[in-house]
């Protein structure tokens, strides 16, 4: 873009050399007319068309380095996306953990329980007996 | 056998019981002990991933903050070209007016001096 830019320039500014070298060959009244009819105004939207490319370059560039930003950040959502991935992947295997531990508790309590009643009544028995 | 020999066979047995008992809740304490630390980690690694949750929430919002700021430098451009073609269209309506201007005098000019040579002529 900058080169073509760069070479649109050259060649404007070329124009108005040769214009700028006839200034003082062909000065008649058809060359004022023509000039001023033409070429002048043809000249400032030259400078204007130049002005709009050159601004053209700047937002495109601007806007390129946004977008390069843009996507930095993009990459980082990524990779903090993976290591979310990756903890809650930690969190449900140690949840899963626990659950399984506390079903553990939970037969090993009740078969505990079960007990109780048992040595409840032999201890009455055994009292009984012996008393 | 004596009342008392089957009153201490009970209580043997309620000891034995008794046993059993405690290794089951012993093997209870244990699970729930070990329960609890993988809740615990669970919690730990959970919180690790909410503030990564929350890294990237700030990401994604910076990166559509990018992505709006280049937009508007898009349009930008979209404007500044339109108006650079403008200029050019204009520009290239002047060269070529200048071009048939120039090109009509040259005509007329050789008219002229046709006309000149052939009243010289006769």
């Amino acid at each position: 873009m900058t080169d073509w830019f760069w070479s649109v320039v050259q060649r404007s500014n070329a124009l108005q050399d040769f214009r700028q070298s006839l200034r003082g060959l062909w000065n008649d009244s058809a060359a004022h007319e023509i000039n001023q009819h033409y070429l002048d105004p043809h000249r400032q939207d030259n400078v204007l068309m130049q002005q709009m490319l050159s601004q053209l370059i700047d937002a495109l560039t601007d806007a390129e380095g946004k977008l390069d930003a843009a996507e930095q950040e993009g990459m980082r959502a990524e990779r903090l996306s993976q290591q979310v991935k990756e903890y809650l992947g930690y969190a449900e295997h140690d949840r899963s953990e626990a659950d399984r531990d506390h079903g553990r508790f939970l037969t090993f309590n009740a078969e505990a329980q079960e007990e109780l009643p048992i040595i409840s009544d032999l201890i009455e028995t055994a009292k009984q007996y012996c008393s | 056998m004596a009342s008392c020999e089957k009153g201490v066979i009970a209580a043997e047995q309620a000891v034995q019981h008794a046993g059993k008992a405690r290794e089951y809740a012993d093997e209870a304490y244990g699970s729930a002990e070990r329960s609890l630390q993988q809740a615990q980690s669970a919690d730990v690694m959970a919180d690790h991933a909410r503030e990564y949750a929350e890294e990237e929430e700030q990401a994604v919002e910076m990166m559509q903050n990018w992505v709006q700021q280049a937009q508007s430098a898009t349009d930008l451009a979209f404007s500044l070209r339109q108006a650079a073609d403008a200029a050019q269209e204009s520009g290239q309506r002047n060269a070529t007016g200048a071009c048939y201007d120039l090109n009509d005098r040259i005509q007329l000019l050789e008219e002229v001096n046709r006309a000149d040579l052939n009243s010289a002529y006769h």
